[in-house]
């Protein structure tokens, strides 16, 4: 099962640094019910999985994704810039087994979903708020890591060393991150880096470092990079989870914390425990933004199902279990979250969701949980009274 | 080989707690100790319910209860039958509800401490420096 799950990475990692086939470009708009996302590189991997099962359903729904960057994604909903791609430059989709396909948008398009890992006021000053007809609606959470490639002897990094790193590069004076050219950052478009800016202080357009295109490159160059001791990097957990073979993510420890934590319990964990109790600072939803009608629901309803599925409000149709596949995926459905946040890294809250999925969670995660399972709530003890996927929750 | 790991882990944690031990943090705040320099206003005691601060000792204690039928003030506890929320190893131990709880609440996992003292390029006060 273990060798299965590597091959499968594996595999991810390989498709991921090629790059995929250029096959035989269709317009995207001839395709089954095409719903156009783009923005976060990092949020590709959750949207291969969710396309899989889309494409294979009676009504498919055909994801076709441009990926830009987080604020780009921002962008494109809330300034209605439009997208277009053919050629090398073509959009992807991918079919019922998960294999990527180009196809082209010559006459350009809105896109239907701007998908971020920030808010939007991370991007864009925006005194007023989200324009009326504009809603930014909460997906699963996702996190931002720091990642050193295998081989690395450094273990952990604090907000401050960052801050030194990512802010003076040749000088951060933090040894052995003192070269700029294996110090790996994105771009200002980049909600990874944005992020991470909000954590330790750096503001994005002021980072130091070699600059990527995109998590895959990033991802690429890394592990590439010699000196290996001298290299560090960024990306979203659920890149860096793929490819834990290769690289090593950094325990961080938050301005005023006394010890770095894993988005994990551990390094080789899946349940992302420190981030659904708060003990790992770099957080948030991913962002789906999208033009709305006057009852708030998006323009377009395939895309409004997207949303749906992704932020846990409608029910996927067949069987699919949006649980499972976000732990897959190595990001957070709300319902396993212990702690929510309004803003940017803001204060966090206690948040107890209806309808927890924690334990459930972690068993699909990890392959285990502690928590008691049940049928019926007369199974649950006083102190976890609630039967909810099937494990006794406090609530 | 886990309950090995889970010991090394265990060592890194507390080593890092004795460590944060020694710098300035809320979380001293915390320890219901009444040899220690607790607080210094009522807003450092808000994790001990019904307390308030002792300016004079600068400890926490209990909050007197409002007179009822006009008779004198009286104390709802002792203060020794208040609990810590400080456990033994530094961790926060009662329900977190700020940052510095939830991120310093007593937990199972691993966790890492970095070494501060590793930032050359700082200000002589141990300050950050402005970008460039």
């Amino acid at each position: 099962m273990r060798l299965i799950a590597f091959t499968s990475k594996a595999a991810l990692l390989l498709m991921t640094l090629a790059g995929s086939p250029r096959l035989d470009a269709a317009e995207c708009a001839t395709l089954p019910n095409p719903v156009y996302v783009t923005g976060s590189t990092a949020a590709k991997p959750l949207l291969i999985e969710l396309s899989k099962y889309l494409a294979s359903q009676p009504s498919p729904v055909t994801i076709v994704y441009l990926g830009q960057g987080s604020c780009t994604g921002v962008g494109a909903i809330l300034n209605g810039t439009l997208i277009q791609g053919s050629g090398t430059t073509a959009l992807s989709t991918w079919d019922a087994t998960g294999t990527e396909k180009k196809c082209d948008v010559t006459t350009p398009v809105a896109a239907d979903v701007g998908i971020s890992d920030v808010f939007a006021s991370t991007c864009f000053t925006l005194p007023g708020g989200l324009p009326g007809n504009v809603v930014d609606f909460w997906g699963p959470v996702q996190s931002m890591t720091f990642v050193v490639p295998m081989g690395s002897p450094e273990v952990s990094i604090s907000a401050e060393a960052a801050y030194c790193v990512f802010g003076f590069g040749n000088d951060s004076g933090v040894a052995p991150w003192t070269d700029e050219t294996v110090i790996f950052k994105r771009d200002t478009s980049s909600g990874t880096q944005r992020m991470i800016s909000a954590a330790i202080g750096v503001p994005a357009e002021k980072w130091k470092g070699a600059a990527t295109t995109g998590s895959s490159d990033l991802l690429q160059k890394l592990t590439l990079a010699s000196p290996r001791e001298k290299t560090i990097g960024i990306l979203a957990a659920d890149v860096a989870q793929d490819n834990r073979t290769v690289l090593k993510v950094l325990a961080y420890q938050h301005t005023k914390q006394s010890c770095g934590y894993f988005p994990d319990r551990d390094a080789t964990s899946n349940e992302k425990a420190n981030i659904r109790d708060g003990h790992y600072a770099i957080w948030g939803p991913l962002h789906l933004f999208s033009r709305v009608d006057n009852s708030g629901y998006p323009l377009k309803s395939s895309a409004g199902d997207v949303i749906g599925y992704l932020a846990g409000s409608k029910s996927a149709p067949g069987q699919l279990d949006l649980v499972f596949l976000e732990a897959q995926r190595h990001v957070v459905p709300q319902c396993a979250m212990r702690v929510k946040r309004a803003q940017e890294l803001g204060p966090m809250l206690p948040f107890e969701p209806v309808g927890s999925c924690g334990c459930y969670y972690e068993k699909v995660a990890n392959g285990a949980t502690k928590c008691t399972p049940c049928q019926r709530q007369v199974d649950c003890p006083a102190s976890a009274p609630v039967c909810s996927y099937g494990y006794c929750e406090r609530n | 080989m886990p309950s090995r790991m889970n010991s090394a882990r265990r060592i890194a944690c507390i080593v890092g707690l004795q460590l944060a031990a020694l710098l300035p943090h809320s979380g001293c705040s915390l320890i219901l100790d009444s040899d220690a320099t607790q607080c210094g206003s009522d807003g450092d005691c808000v994790h001990f319910p019904r307390t308030q601060c002792d300016l004079e000792h600068r400890v926490c204690v209990p909050t007197p209860m409002p007179p009822q039928d006009g008779g004198a003030a009286t104390e709802v506890a002792a203060p020794d039958a208040l609990v810590s929320c400080q456990a033994a190893s530094g961790c926060f131990q009662c329900t977190p509800t700020s940052d510095l709880e939830f991120q310093g609440a007593c937990s199972d996992a691993t966790c890492i401490p970095f070494d501060n003292k590793r930032l050359t390029n700082i200000n002589l006060d141990g300050t950050l420096k402005d970008l460039p």
